[in-house]
């Protein structure tokens, strides 16, 4: 029920404004499985995830005043939580957009395997092998729903750029998927 | 988003993520806060013994302040001085008067003429005799020769040297008051058949009589100010420590003006605000990035105060009240441009306080620079349904600079 989860964000933006810890650990607890999976999914790296959540909530917390309440408060720490991550990348000079990939996968738009099969640690591997510049245009463009313009302008990279890079690390990831089910089996 | 069947899977599998227990990244967070509630009260308590140096005022402001102060001053102190000298002179050549041949007559009125403590009897400077003639009054009276205006005789030569020779020694700074104290004193009883001069105040001088009401001026008035809307946010835009600033903002008001005297005594100020614009500039952290945040209020606002006119110094303090109707509310936030009309309160009111000054043009038309002070005595914000209680309240407050061109109709 939206309206009962709107109220309750409510209830714990007026705490967390009034500096009240009980509350805003409340608040972090709601959403700390949400968007550390998506920290996760930007960085690979679980150790990493957790310092880029960090500085997401602690952002979150002394930036409350600047949330809009007629807008949804989960669609604003996950912003933040993505910008957060695309920062941290950006301030360790990780955003980097190789032209060409080391073996470059041929994209057949078919998976041909199930996630829900394989280990999470082991597909969480290979998410950190991508490139960063790379894994952050998949992960705008997949999980955030950004189109290649957004994207292009966020990271001041031309729209051709993020639709290649994005292309390429879906592919890679694919293959290399594909590579590890057959290996398995 | 994305309707790729592997990025579908990817969401899909990401969902079902196990994640470690919150815990850890917790201890991290209430570190961090904690280090940041530390250092805001020592923050706090380091502005008790040392106010922290934050660009309050901003610079372009105060070189608007320095500039309009310095043309004020450049304006005034010619004035001042030019007026002392042409009363110094006129006086001064009133006094010598007897020895010269001009002709006319000293249109002295009965009033002035007959109480003592007016200060002041009007003719064109310089264009006065006395001696040998009739003075004639505005009503067509007239005294005969060898009398002065205040009925007392004329003086001998050598006392009129000693009159030249005691106003020569007033200096230009001593004010009109000095100038005629000194005269009272040379001479004994009746003064006011000496003193014929133009002598301008800065303040009109005030009758008792007179009609009820009548309209001194009207013109035109510009403002430009320094607008803070008082409120949460803009507190917080003040800490250093939170996400986001608070920016200086300016804003203009434009109206019509007019001074009305009633018993010619009190002197009212009456100004119709056309465009009277407020609020606020933030730099901000909204939907995850800073974007720059301008509230901006519109009024139609109807101010009124009471002008007390100084003696001694040039100007008038100004006290008063205003009502205002809103017209325009708009946010931007970034590119974004949208109204906020519904969040604001329609109307408002508050105080006005102020100082101006009363710079005479040329003919009729004077200026009157000043500074001006608003601060509203009721909450504009109503927000809506979602709005928390925290950001619920909002006041106003404006410092400024305003000119207005008026024609008097004096």
């Amino acid at each position: 029920m939206p309206g009962v989860s709107q109220k309750e964000d409510h209830i714990l933006l007026e705490g967390c404004l009034n500096n009240d810890r009980g509350i805003q650990k409340k608040l972090f607890e709601k959403y700390f499985a949400k968007m550390f999976r998506i920290c996760l999914s930007y960085s690979g790296d679980r150790a990493e995830a957790k310092d880029i959540l960090q500085e997401a909530f602690i952002k979150v917390f002394t930036g409350l005043d600047k949330f809009d309440s007629r807008g949804s408060l989960e669609g604003w720490i996950r912003r933040i939580v993505t910008n957060t991550a695309i920062d941290y990348f950006r301030q360790r000079k990780r955003l980097v957009y190789t032209a060409t990939f080391p073996d470059e996968p041929e994209d057949d738009g078919n998976s041909g395997f199930l996630f829900q099969e394989l280990n999470q640690d082991i597909i969480l591997d290979y998410v950190r092998q991508l490139p960063d510049g790379a894994r952050v245009i998949f992960n705008l463009f997949a999980l955030d729903g950004l189109s290649h313009r957004e994207i292009g302008k966020k990271l001041n990279i031309s729209e051709g750029t993020s639709k290649s890079q994005y292309k390429r690390a879906r592919g890679l990831l694919q293959k290399w998927l594909c590579e590890h089910e057959q290996d398995r089996q | 988003m994305s309707n790729n069947a592997f990025d579908r899977e990817y969401r899909e599998w990401l969902q079902k993520l196990e994640v470690n227990k919150a815990d850890s990244v917790w201890g991290g967070i209430e570190d961090q806060l904690d280090l940041i509630e530390t250092w805001d009260r020592i923050n706090t308590g380091l502005d008790r013994v040392q106010p922290q140096r934050r660009k309050i005022i901003p610079l372009p402001f105060l070189r608007i302040m320095e500039v309009a102060a310095a043309i004020l001053i450049l304006v005034m102190i010619p004035l001042f001085f030019l007026k002392h000298q042409n009363n110094t002179i006129s006086t001064v050549a009133e006094q010598r008067i007897p020895e010269t041949d001009s002709p006319g007559t000293v249109p002295v009125s009965p009033e002035t003429a007959t109480d003592p403590s007016s200060a002041l009897t009007v003719s064109p400077a310089g264009g006065t005799a006395v001696s040998g003639e009739a003075i004639q009054f505005h009503d067509g009276t007239a005294l005969p020769p060898g009398r002065t205006a205040g009925g007392i005789p004329e003086t001998t030569e050598s006392e009129k040297t000693d009159r030249v020779t005691d106003i020569s020694r007033i200096s230009g700074t001593a004010g009109m008051e000095t100038i005629i104290a000194g005269l009272r004193e040379t001479v004994t009883g009746d003064f006011t058949g000496l003193v014929a001069s133009v002598i301008e105040t800065t303040a009109p001088p005030k009758k008792s009589s007179g009609p009820f009401i009548r309209f001194q001026d009207a013109g035109l008035m510009y403002s430009y100010k320094n607008t803070w809307l008082l409120n949460y946010e803009t507190r917080n835009g003040l800490n250093p420590s939170r996400l986001g600033n608070t920016l200086p903002t300016f804003h203009h008001d434009l109206g019509i003006t007019s001074t009305i005297v009633f018993r010619e005594k009190h002197d009212i100020g009456l100004e119709v605000l056309l465009m009277s614009e407020t609020g606020q500039n933030y730099q901000q952290y909204i939907n995850a990035s800073f974007v720059n945040r301008k509230i901006t209020l519109n009024y139609f606002k109807l101010q009124t105060w009471y002008m007390w006119n100084h003696r001694k110094i040039p100007g008038s303090t100004i006290a008063g009240v205003y009502f205002a109707r809103l017209g325009m509310a708009e946010e931007i936030q970034g590119d974004l441009r949208f109204s906020v009309r519904d969040d604001y309160r329609n109307y408002d009111y508050g105080l006005v306080l102020g100082y101006r000054l009363d710079v005479p043009l040329f003919s009729n038309i004077v200026m009157y620079p000043g500074i001006r002070f608003n601060y509203n005595l009721m909450n504009i914000f109503e927000g809506h349904a979602g709005t928390m209680n925290i950001f619920k309240t909002t006041n106003n407050f404006t410092a400024g600079v305003n000119v207005t061109f008026a024609y008097s109709f004096r």
